[in-house]
Formats: C-alpha cells, structure tokens, sequence
C-alpha cells in the first residue's frame, strides 16, 4: 500500500518538471549541462537582494586527490580584483586623501616623465592612461617575470617608463600595469601593505573570511588548484608568483563571499553614494571604475543594466555580473581554463527573465573524449559526424576544431592535429582562419613546405589577414 | 612571549618476542607517535623478501583540503632519484654503450676543459668529480635559477665550467650537477628523453605504474602537496621547476612502488650481479653509486649492513633502506619537510631486531 503510494508520488515529480521547474531548477540543469558536456569546473551563484537563489559547486577543487568543488571552495578572482582597488582608492578620495585628478607624482615623487605628470588616479581608475597592458613584456612575462618574487616597487620601476600608448584622456585600453600602480598608491598612501588594507577597509567590515590576498605558501582551507583544459581532460596551470598581480588580480573569494560584496554594493555600506557612483559611471568604452557598465540586449525590444567584469589568471576564470535594476547577482568562478562563463551567465540571464535558454554542447570535448578511447580516426570521424548531423545540439563552429588542434599542438600530438587541421579546410573550405589552422598544425608538425601552402591558400582567401601573413613569412624562412 | 621548555621524556619499548602482528603494532605505535608530535607527515613501509609487512600513511596528503596521506600516495622523492639513475648508467655500461672510464667529452664533445678531459663517468656516480654541489648558484639557486624552465642542454652549460674543487678521484664530494649531467650523457646515449628511458628500462618491466618524473602540469592521481615548517608554523613549499633536477631529483613514487624496486633489486631483475655489485660497493666515503653503504649500529655491540639514500627538496623529505643481510626494505616519504629521517628509520630497524631504544621526546608547556 505505502509502497503504491510512493510510486505515485515519484511518477507525479518525474512528469512535473518540464512544466514546472523553478527558476533554481533550471539553472541547475544548465550549470550541469555546462559541466557534463563542456568540462565547466567551478562554483556558481545566484543572488537577489543579497540572499542567495542558487549555489552549486562542480567538478573538482583538486583532481589528484578527488576533492569537489562546493560553494566553499576559494577560487583566484584574477582581474575581479580590480573592483576591490577602486573601492579602496574612492574610499580614500572620499576621506580626501587622494584626488582623482591627482597626477601619480603626487605619490610616487620619482615617477618619471612625462607619464608621472600627465596620468592621474582618474585615468589609472578608467583604463584611459595610455599605459599598455602586458604587451611589452611579452613574448617574456611568463616565465621571465611572472615567476619571479618582486617587491611591488621593483615591479613598478619594471614599467614605469613603458612608452604610453596615446595622450592620457584620450581612448580607453585595458591595462593591468595601470591597476598594479594603483595597489601601490594605495599602500604609500596609507603606509599599510594591501592585504592589511583590503581586510580593515573591506573584508573584514563585510565578514569576507574566505576572500583576501593570494600567495603560493599560506595554506588556505579549501583553496582550489588551478587547471588548464587540455583535450577531454586538464592540465594543472603553470606557476604565478603573486607578487606580479598585486591589486590588478591577487585576490582569491568564494561565491558565497561576493554575494556578501553584493550586498554592500546595494546597502552603500563602504562608501557614500556619491562617490559609489563615480565606479559605476562609464567613462570611455562602458567601462567606470573598475567595472564594465552597460546595456544588453535581452531580446528584441528589451535590454537590461549590466555591471559586469571577467577575471582571468593562470589556471582560473570568472565573471561577475550584477543587474541592478532587479537586484541580481551572478558570478561563476571557474578553475579550469577557459571555462565557459559567459555562456553560463547569459543563459542564467536568460532564464531570470523567462527566456529559452540557448545551450550548445561542445564537439571539441566529444571528439576529444572519442579521441581518447578509440584514436584519431574515429575523432574525425565523429567530429564529421557531429557536424552534418547533429549541428543542433553541439557547437560545431571552426572555433572548437581551432581550440583541439591548439590542444593537441600543445602537447606535442602534432600528427594528430594535422589531421583535424585537415578537416577543418574539408568542412570550412571558404575560411581564410581554417587554412591557417591546417597551416598551423602543418606547422608545428615540422612540415614547413605543406603549411606554406596552406597560409597561400588562406591569403588568396583574405589578402588581408595580418596573421597568416605572419605565420606564412614565418614557415617560409623555415623551408 | 610564551616560554618552551624542554621535557626530556623517556618512554621505554619493551622488549617482547619477535612476533610479526607484535612488531608491526609496535612500528604503528612508533609512527602514531611521531605524527602525533607533528614530527612525521607522509607514508612508511617495511617489507621482507620484497612481501610488506607493514604500511600507512599519517597525516595529510593535502592541508588544504584535509586529504589523508595512505600506502599509494604519491611523493616527490628528490635524491633518491639518483639510484634509478644509476641504474640506467650500469645497464648502458652492461650493454656496452657507455664505459665508467669514459671522459664526459666522450659524450658530450663541446664539454669544456678541463673538466670534460679529467671527470669520467665513475667519478660522477661515486660524487669524486670534484664537481660542486649548489653552492656556486647561491644565495640566488632559488628563486633566480630553481623558478625557470630549462632546456637541459641550457642547464648544463650554467653549470659545466664551475671551477672543480679538487682533482677528480682525489676526494668525494656530493654534487647532485653530477648526475644532471649524467641524466643529460644518457640523453644522448640512447636519444631518448630521460623519462622515457626510465619508464622503458625500469618503470614498466617492473610494474611501477606509480613512479615516474615529476612536472608541475601532469595530472597525478594521488599526488601529495610538498610543505614546510618554517618558524613554527606550515606553508606550501616553494615553487621548483623540476627541470632543473632531471636525473638527480625529479621522480616521485609510492612506498608500494618502492618495494617493487627493492624486490627487482635483490632478484637482480635489471641487472647483472657483475654490474649491479658495483653499486653497492662503496668507493670513496661510504658511498656507491646512488647509494651509500654503511652499518647502522643496533647497540654497543651488534650493527647491521644498510644500503640507503635520503632525498630532501621544496616540501619533500625521504629515506629509503635496504637491510640486504636479512632482506628487510624500510621507506619513508615525507610530504612535510623537514623530518628526522634518520632517527625515524633507525628505530624502526631496532623494532625490526628487537633491540630496545628511547625517544627524547620534546614537550612544550
């Protein structure tokens, strides 16, 4: 008799859900989904007004020893960062310690010219300095710099005489250096190391007990290691020593933690809105003050509010994306990179607002994981196959084939990706980038001759395209 | 500030029979009590006649995330890389591809002079090179060198004209340079990549599916985090690239793996007793070639014939012992650095031969 009972009851929840699945649901469908097909590795939240809708934890924290990723699990935020700076630096502005129209020479007296006396806390804040970004230290950063301990002013002097890339004011370009600087500002100003002053100003007024500083020695509870997708699987992230990332991406959090950031970001609990404004007020290219601020499109006539920024560092990635008109929070953190976060945070945005969600699975990882077990010809084979016919469940654009040979380049399995280079120019035949990619993988193979032919054809496709040209002068001087 | 004072304590294990369940209660007991003291964090074994008799993990394999140390952990386990190096030597030298009295210009033909004329391939594996060992790359080893990627062709020339510090022959010496510049000679002589040859030659006729070279991207099942105790409280090791310990120190394994060793060892799996004899024989010092051999005193009267070798790098710390007159095997692998290895193994040897010790045992009030 119980037991018919029971039955009945599992039959009525089995048939419900395609009618009458929440919006909580929903999302954890999707965030499996992104993690049975697209290897997502990470922690997932969903906030409204402060109080968490969904939190969910996927794959693992660290995959040699099999532990999972929860809610819990701490993540390295990269660039996420940024928002934590312009906090710190708007609360000193507010306390009339610092100005933003304050050129660095204010602080740093020895800063050298003219980049010390036309750059102020305004154009370090908006990314419209003029400084570069990483690019003059490559192709070297890593491992040259990157591994290497600094003193922050050490690091400083490294780049403080990058030439500018235009008149301060003028564009805006992302520049990682320009927050970096402003870490240190921020530490003469209040003669306190940054981590001291994160947590006195922010972290601890919050109750963030899982957010702060990250180094390669503190052992943190619950800290993920930090992956690179490699094929079906991953590979551990090489080596960063944080001492290169102060304030422009140090930081490591736990979703559960942001939502408390959230909150006050609502409540005005740190900073007095007329200064809190100031961070979300797009300056040039939608972006305030360590922030993205902008409008997107959520159908045909409608568009939402967005404050939003992404994070990317060795080994992690994230997005966080508030919505302030309904008071929303989304952020992924991921530790497998590339994840998938935007896709992820769109289709969250999708479902918030009851709409379809537009999910792909991922031919590269189901031809990867073919490729594991039954070799390359099946890979291809089945990579065809998903093509012609079953272009409506997984994406099956040029891009995953892109990222497979980049995979298989990378770990030296350069025969194999000759072979979907190949495939590549037989399904993309029109496609200068897919000529490149068989060039590449041709390439990398040793095969100077057959990549020249390759870069040829794709040039006669787009004469213009800078990278072949590039490549094809590169592999020409090898043959 | 707290004070600390030392307590001697004595504690005192009696002597009772040789009983096997008896003895492995009391090594259990012995390693309980170095754990618990936060003096020993990683994996032990005994075995005889390559059987184990005993094994456990203690501790955490990662403190991050409270995962416990057990029998198939996986450790770095440094210099004790340097016997399966070794190894490979005398089986090229067996084969006839490579002589010890072999110059290292043999090898390498730009080697420079006159070092590459006067060091020949015995005088690496028994450390009379006059090679030195770190010392000329400090203070600034880590972070400026140990951080880096190297080629290992690039590692060698940093180092392949550093002024000797005696002739060779004369003296021993330890250099772990020496057998990276060994790892490298068998690089060239097989054409082969260090772990490849490791993996064909040892690891795989063996079975030591859980062995291999460390890199810092594999994936490892099993793999223990390396930590420190500095100033009384745990860290994460520093960062190694393990390019720059190819054949001296970049392998890790198991204790379950290494009695698969100690067994090929003793059954002269590998190797010929004509070669593998040189091993142990000690040359100048107490030391072989990748191992050192030396008595380990029991008592005032009694001593026993040993083979070993320790390893030590960033957050690792091991000791691996054959006793080869009764055929008993001791490892232990350390995922927290340092330990004291060597009073750790002894009293297991003494529990093995029923002879009574003490521990000073350090207490803080």
């Amino acid at each position: 008799m119980i037991k018919s009972y029971l039955s009945f009851i599992v039959v009525l929840f089995t048939v419900m859900p395609a009618f009458t699945q929440t919006a909580e649901q929903q999302i954890d469908q999707l965030v499996n989904d992104y993690h049975e097909h697209n290897n997502f590795n990470g922690a997932v939240v969903v906030a409204k007004d402060g109080e968490i809708l969904y939190a969910g934890g996927f794959g693992y924290a660290n995959y040699e020893l099999g532990v999972k990723n929860t809610p819990e699990t701490k993540f390295r935020i990269a660039s996420v960062s940024k928002q934590f700076t312009s906090m710190l630096v708007m609360q000193k502005v507010a306390e009339g310690k610092m100005d933003l129209d304050d050129p660095i020479r204010e602080y740093i007296e020895d800063y050298p010219g003219p980049q010390g006396d036309i750059i102020t806390i305004h154009h370090l804040l908006s990314h419209t300095s003029g400084m570069p970004h990483y690019g003059p230290f490559e192709p070297r950063f890593s491992p040259d710099y990157s591994r290497q301990p600094w003193e922050h002013r050490d690091f400083v002097e490294v780049f403080w005489d990058f030439d500018l890339q235009f008149e301060p004011g003028e564009e805006y370009s992302y520049s990682s250096l320009g927050y970096y600087l402003l870490g240190y500002i921020l530490e003469i100003v209040s003669g306190k190391d940054f981590d001291e002053l994160l947590d006195e100003r922010i972290l601890h007024p919050l109750g963030m007990y899982n957010t702060g500083i990250d180094n390669h020695v503190s052992i943190l509870k619950n800290r993920a290691n930090g992956y690179n997708h490699s094929l079906a699987s991953f590979l551990n992230a090489e080596f960063r020593d944080m001492s290169t990332a102060l304030a422009t991406g140090d930081m490591y959090t736990t979703v559960k933690d942001i939502v408390l950031w959230d909150k006050a970001l609502y409540d005005n609990t740190l900073l007095d809105e007329e200064y809190q404004s100031l961070i979300f007020t797009p300056n040039l290219s939608n972006y305030g003050y360590g922030w993205f601020v902008d409008y997107r499109d959520i159908n045909d006539n409608d568009s939402i509010l967005t404050h939003r920024h992404s994070g990317g560092t060795n080994g992690f990635n994230c997005l966080t994306t508030r919505l302030p008109e309904e008071r929303y929070l989304i952020t992924v953190l991921s530790n497998a990179r590339p994840g998938p976060t935007t896709g992820i945070t769109n289709n969250i945005i999708n479902i918030l607002n009851d709409r379809p969600v537009d999910f792909s699975r991922s031919s590269k990882i189901a031809t990867a994981r073919v490729l594991d077990e039954e070799g390359v010809d099946e890979a291809v084979a089945h990579f065809r196959y998903l093509s012609e016919e079953r272009s409506e469940t997984y994406d099956v654009r040029l891009g995953q084939l892109s990222s497979l040979v980049s995979d298989l380049i990378g770990i030296d399995r350069t025969g194999e990706a000759v072979a979907f280079g190949e495939l590549a120019v037989e399904l993309h035949d029109e496609s200068a980038n897919a000529h490149m990619l068989a060039g590449n993988a041709y390439y990398a193979n040793g095969e100077a001759e057959e990549a020249v032919k390759y870069y040829a054809k794709g040039l006669l496709i787009d004469p213009g395209h800078r990278g072949i040209l590039r490549r094809f002068r590169r592999a020409e001087d090898l043959n | 500030m707290r004070l600390f004072f030392i307590l001697p304590i004595i504690i005192l294990f009696l002597v009772v029979t040789g009983c096997k369940d008896e003895t492995e209660r009391k090594i259990d007991e012995l390693m309980q009590h170095y754990h618990e003291k936060e003096l020993f964090n990683g994996s032990v074994v005994v075995a005889k006649e390559g059987e184990v008799e005993y094994a456990r993990g203690f501790g955490n394999a990662s403190h991050e995330h409270n995962v416990p140390n057990r029998p198939e952990t996986k450790f770095r386990i440094a210099s004790v890389s340097k016997q399966f190096t070794s190894m490979l030597v005398m089986q090229k030298v067996a084969e006839g591809k490579m002589d010890l009295d072999d110059t290292i210009r043999e090898y390498i033909e730009d080697y420079p002079e006159p070092q590459g004329d006067i060091i020949t391939i015995h005088h690496l594996l028994s450390h009379t090179s006059g090679m030195p060992h770190y010392g000329p790359f400090e203070p600034q080893f880590s972070p400026d060198y140990s951080r880096q990627p190297w080629e290992h062709r690039d590692f060698v020339e940093v180092f392949w004209d550093f002024d000797l510090e005696f002739e060779p022959g004369e003296e021993y010496s330890y250099s772990s340079i020496g057998y990276y510049l060994l790892g490298y000679i068998l690089e060239k002589v097989s054409g082969k990549d260090f772990d490849e040859l490791l993996d064909e030659r040892i690891l795989h006729p063996l079975g030591m599916y859980n062995t291999g070279l460390v890199d810092h991207v594999t994936i490892l099942d099993n793999k223990a985090g390396g930590y420190s105790i500095e100033e009384d409280s745990l860290i994460l090791a520093e960062f190694r690239d393990l390019s720059t310990a190819l054949a001296t120190g970049d392998m890790y394994t198991t204790v379950l793996d290494m009695v698969l060793w100690d067994e090929a060892i003793r059954n002269n799996t590998l190797l010929e007793e004509e070669y593998q004899s040189l091993l142990f024989e000690p040359n100048i010092s107490d030391y072989g070639y990748g191992w050192r051999i030396s008595y380990m005193d029991l008592n005032e009267n009694d001593s026993v014939l040993t083979h070993s070798h320790g390893g030590s790098t960033n957050g690792f710390q091991c000791l691996t012992t054959r006793l080869p007159e009764d055929d008993y095997f001791v490892t232990v692998l350390a995922n927290v650095r340092p330990i004291d290895r060597s009073e750790i193994v002894e009293n297991i040897v003494k529990i093995l031969y029923d002879v009574p010790f003490e521990i000073e045992e350090e207490e803080e009030e």
